[in-house]
């Protein structure tokens, strides 16, 4: 019983210890922000927003998901946690988004951008800038310096800052960003603070194109002394101007050929007008193409410059589109949220209408896959049955052991089914098979885990194949969750020209995802062996040892089988598309050495090299080499397989320190027990 | 037969033993694993020359963990290399190819229990007997065509010539060629010796720059300065394809009554640099080694997309016309549908839309066992399935005994 309260104690130290550390890292303030004037959204206008069609990352997506990936760029988080009135108020991402773009004033209030090193804000300095950022940042330096000895005083080391509180820094921190993106245009090569810097740049930078983006739509045109005035409600919509122009271009040449100056309100209202075009000229597309043969959502400053400059074919419409966007703008100011749902619903429809069912349907379902969280829900089922599997552990063979198993089985099982819904629910929106990116196979790796070591546990019914089933679906969502906070990037984007093949994408990526986990479950199983002996959990049984020692035996080899399949199709796929069968990228490197491990495992087993030992402790060390393929080489920044992702590499290499700390383990354990000796005291 | 303590009995059981396996497998191991860090430093054509080629019998890794730190107490050895000779990974797959031939298909025990295994070990020895052939025999360049041309070669991505040409009536007449193999030992110190016994001349190539620049220079003392201009050397590129080779050859003429010109060759630069040698006026091109198809491709269209709002690349498609030996035939060649013809392959690996008109780069390889992967792939997966297949169905009947053993002893102790 000792050996089994060690283990539950380092398996508590161990997730426990990884779990604290995680919310150390994540929370970042405990204290919300007091934003007084803050109006909560109406549920009205939250759910008439969620299934909004926007285009983003090249396809065309429900509001919901541009909305919580944009948080997690800015944020690093989906929700935001402020405080009104004392009240504390957790604010959806499509709320936050709602802010940006149609209250940026709020906006610009909330604690929007996480900052974990207050320093690259703090020890900006005006020196840092060369002659020329300086000339063009417009900085007052009184200004300046009494922000950064306010931010000094207020903000701790990590904190969230919102623009308002940032407002006086912000063009020395874009000069400085800009500065750096000029001596090293590559992130991997930067110092961690530089790009810390460069990334903070680039959240304020975004965040300024969301709050000016629907400036065109505002329906606040200042209109100056000495306009003559028509009609003054319409005159101050943008609208109303793309509609007069070709009459205001007519009188403006008109007093050009005359020799007249142009008259101050007019150079103002159309200076005015020139920006609000110029800030809707960004890449956010939330109107539809007119032309059916068009495929790209035109940003509408675009559009409004086609206009201007001669084009109407399509004036009409961008009038009109822009006329519900503007009503929309006026009913929130002057009625409040329950018309400006009301406005926001006709948009909804009528750009509904224009893209098509299917597409809407298609985005109706991302909402509801966004709903469901089937990989968060989860997650939460195997902490559940985790901590049963624990308490299980704890008095074995006993009724209450059985209980626990059995209901953890029933929650794995559970899981699993959510697992496998999440999945095929992406791969009907994706329209692609379900393994395209690194996000994908962390998912794939998670369910086809908690699958296998399911079904050994049928065959083998040692409880010891559905503990690492919990244990690895619980690692693999916990790990999904993780990587798509920390890369904030929407990975259900289509695929590369050269990656759209359905056949090859099933075939070589799902294999090779499958060695994958073969390699990683056939690790974990070595490992509970491993613990097993050395703690004396096993109680010298030896054909637990013998069965345990034939699994893991048995995972390497359906490691080697998919590792191989999988390389050899990926070969042959790389010879269809590029040419060559084998071209030494680091991804088909790191798939090879599974292979050549394997294979070498394999033969010194039945050259009688390694014995019941060697076997669990190569087969640990196993998992060092699939982190390696898996992960690492993605981080190399070269080869057509890199994802290019800079920060978590301290994780990898915790993994390999805890790998090689268990194989030390085995070796000293295998070494005592070679020379007659007792592992016990 | 031999017998057992023969030293030929020896020499087979060595080279075909697990131990001799078991160490090939290990080597390769670490050999890519190695390899596969210092590709972000060294880049992959550089990697793959030390490690891979059939020339490198032994590798010295160089990664900057390889370095003894520079503290004081280490003293002359501060910074030092770390020396870990390891063999080529070409040397250790020929010694992994004999020993799979002799272990895994002649020594090893036949029988049904060995099928799988058997059939295994013959896809492993034809995969890499393809490996090999490609090596040695393959060959790969790329062709540039725009919409609405013709192109009858490739060039290849890495390898240099030099071309030399007499200057008739303004135009090129039938080119001289200087192969790349010589040029690509080359090192700046190096001097090559190029005779051309049709031509009233030799060239000496020398000062050979893998990546260079073009400087201007009014050091007249300075003997590779020619017309104001010097080649600079400059770092290798970690990509192969971006680095500028440069040269200098010095003209030679037979006669020995001229004196001897040099020029300056860059291969950036596609006009010739010319010379007048006994009064005929001579071409010399620094050129990517261009490789001459026994077929013509007609670009009839060139199709590229990108996702919407995007720079991320859709779709590429070039639909073409194959004009050989008098007879056309129309083809579309698309990312993942190559078109094969002769021996040779075409793939579509690039696509501009930035000039005036559409442009496709098609890679073209041709390679004697071009599909022989595919095949080994086809064996060795009915291998593997037999053999574990049936291993799995021995674990599974054995489990299943066990857990009835164990349901029928427990039962009988509750009765």
């Amino acid at each position: 019983m000792l050996g089994r309260w060690i283990a539950f104690c380092l398996a508590i130290i161990f997730i426990g210890g990884y779990g604290l550390l995680t919310i150390r890292k994540n929370v970042v303030s405990d204290k919300p922000a007091e934003i007084s004037q803050y109006q909560v959204w109406k549920s009205e206008v939250v759910d008439t927003s969620r299934d909004m069609a926007i285009q983003d990352g090249g396809r065309v997506k429900p509001f919901s998901t541009w909305a919580g990936f944009t948080m997690l760029q800015l944020h690093g988080a989906r929700s935001m946690r402020i405080s009104v009135d004392g009240e504390k108020e957790k604010l959806s991402p499509e709320e936050v988004m709602l802010d940006c773009l149609f209250r940026p004033k709020l906006a610009k209030e909330l604690p929007i951008f996480r900052v974990d090193n207050s320093e690259i804000i703090t020890s900006l300095s005006m020196d840092d800038l060369s002659e020329e950022s300086l000339k063009h940042s417009g900085v007052d330096e009184a200004k300046f310096t009494a922000a950064i000895q306010e931010l000094r005083k207020s903000k701790d080391r990590r904190d969230r800052y919102s623009y308002n509180e940032l407002a006086d820094v912000v063009s020395v921190l874009l000069a400085k960003a800009h500065q750096l993106r000029k001596e090293q245009p590559e992130k991997a090569k930067m110092t961690v603070d530089n790009r810390q810097t460069v990334d903070l740049g680039e959240k304020i930078w975004l965040f300024m194109k969301l709050v000016f983006h629907m400036d065109f739509a505002r329906a606040d045109v200042a209109i100056k002394e000495g306009t003559p005035v028509i009609n003054k409600e319409n005159m101050q919509r943008m609208s109303y101007w793309i509609r007069s122009f070709p009459i205001l271009a007519q009188a403006v040449k008109e007093m050009n050929s005359s020799g007249g100056a142009m008259p101050e309100h007019l150079e103002e209202l159309f200076g005015d007008l020139q920006n609000r075009m110029s800030r809707a000229s960004e890449d956010i597309g939330i109107i539809p193409p007119y032309d059916e043969k068009e495929k790209e959502w035109t940003p509408v400053g675009e559009r409004i410059e086609e206009v201007v400059k001669g084009d109407r074919t399509h004036a009409a419409q961008l009038i009109a589109d822009i006329e519900i966007l503007e009503n929309a703008f006026l009913a929130l100011r002057n009625e409040g949220q329950i018309a400006f749902a009301g406005e926001l619903d006709i948009w909804k429809k009528s750009i509904h209408e224009r893209i098509g069912s299917d597409a809407v349907n298609i985005v109706g379902s991302e909402v509801g896959y966004n709903r469901w969280n089937y990989f968060y829900n989860a997650l939460v089922i195997f902490i559940f049955a985790f901590v049963l599997i624990m308490f299980g552990w704890l008095a074995p063979r006993t009724l209450g052991s059985r209980i626990c198993n059995w209901m953890a089985a029933f929650l794995a099982i559970a899981a699993l089914g959510l697992m496998i819904a999440g999945i095929v629910h992406r791969c009907i929106i994706m329209e692609r098979s379900p393994i395209g990116n690194l996000y994908d196979t962390i998912i794939f790796i998670g369910t086809t885990a908690v699958l296998v070591m399911l079904l050994v546990e049928l065959m083998t019914k040692r409880a010891v194949a559905l503990g690492l089933s919990v244990f690895m679906g619980m690692a693999c969502m916990f790990l999904a969750r993780r990587y798509e906070i920390g890369d904030a990037k929407d990975h259900m984007d289509p695929l590369v020209a050269v990656l759209k093949s359905n056949f090859w994408l099933s075939t070589h990526v799902v294999t090779i995802t499958i060695g994958y986990m073969g390699g990683l479950a056939a690790a974990g199983l070595s490992a509970v062996y491993l613990f097993a002996r050395v703690l004396g959990i096993d109680e010298g049984d030896k054909k637990f040892r013998r069965a345990m020692t034939r699994i893991a035996y048995g995972m390497v080899c359906f490691t080697l089988f998919f590792s191989l399949i999988g390389t050899v199709l990926g070969g042959i796929w790389a010879n269809d598309s590029w040419g060559r069968f084998w071209g030494w990228d680091p991804k088909e490197n790191g798939a090879l050495m599974i292979v050549l491990w394997c294979l070498a495992v394999l033969h010194a087993r039945l050259a009688g090299y390694i014995k019941e030992w060697g076997i669990h402790i190569v087969s640990v060390f196993g998992a060092n080499i699939v982190a390696f393929s898996w992960w690492h080489v993605n981080s190399l920044s070269i080869g057509l397989h890199s994802y290019g992702f800079i920060d978590g590499l301290g994780v990898i290499w915790g993994f390999y320190g805890l790998m090689v700390a268990i194989c030390l383990m085995g070796m000293i354990a295998a070494l005592i027990t070679s020379r007659g000796g007792s592992l016990r005291p | 037969m031999l017998g057992k303590n023969t030293w030929p009995a020896r020499l087979f059981r060595f080279f075909s033993g697990y131990g001799l396996a078991v160490t090939c497998m290990l080597l390769l191991f670490v050999l890519t694993w190695l390899s596969t860090l210092e590709q972000p430093a060294k880049g992959l054509y550089e990697v793959q020359k030390r490690y891979y080629d059939a020339e490198a019998w032994y590798v010295i890794p160089d990664l900057p963990w390889l370095y003894l730190p520079n503290l004081s107490w280490l003293a002359g050895l501060a910074g030092k290399q770390i020396i870990i000779p390891l063999p080529g990974a070409y040397l250790v797959s020929a010694v992994l190819f004999v020993n799979l031939c002799l272990g895994g298909i002649i020594r090893i025990r036949k029988g049904w229990k060995n099928i799988g295994v058997i059939i295994s070990h013959f896809s492993m020895v034809s995969l890499l007997f393809a490996g090999f052939v490609a090596h040695k025999y393959s060959k790969e360049g790329i062709m540039y065509v725009l919409e609405d041309e013709v192109s009858d070669f490739a060039q290849s991505y890495y390898d240099y010539t030099i071309e030399v040409c007499e200057i008739v009536d303004g135009k090129k007449t039938a080119p001289y060629v200087v192969p790349a193999e010589p040029l690509k030992g080359l090192d700046t110190d190096d001097t090559q010796l190029v005779d051309f016994p049709k031509l009233p001349f030799d060239i000496e190539v020398s000062s050979w720059m893998r990546n260079s620049n073009v400087v201007k220079s009014y050091d007249e003392e300075d003997p590779l300065v020619v017309d104001g201009l010097r080649l600079l050397q400059t770092e290798n590129a970690v990509t192969e394809e971006e680095n500028a080779a440069g040269c200098y050859i010095d003209i030679l003429p037979h006669d020995s009554g001229e004196g001897k010109t040099r020029l300056l060759l860059y291969g950036p630069v596609p006009d010739p640099v010319t010379a007048t040698i006994n009064g005929k006026i001579y071409a010399f091109t620094l050129v990517r080694e261009i490789w001459p198809m026994p077929f013509q491709v007609l670009l009839d269209e060139s199709v590229g997309e990108y996702y919407p709002g995007t720079q991320k690349p859709s779709f590429f498609m070039s639909k073409i016309t194959r004009i050989a030996d008098k007879s056309e035939k129309k083809f579309t060649i698309k990312m993942n549908e190559p078109m094969r013809y002769d021996g040779y392959t075409l793939y579509q690996a690039r696509w501009s839309g930035e000039m005036e008109r559409a442009q496709s780069g098609f890679a073209i390889v041709k390679n004697p066992s071009d599909q022989w992967p595919k095949w080994s792939l086809y064996v060795s997966m009915l291998g593997l399935f037999i053999h574990f297949g049936m291993k799995l169905g021995g674990f599974i009947s054995q489990s299943s005994r066990a857990n009835r053993k164990a349901a029928s002893s427990s039962a009988k102790g509750a009765v």
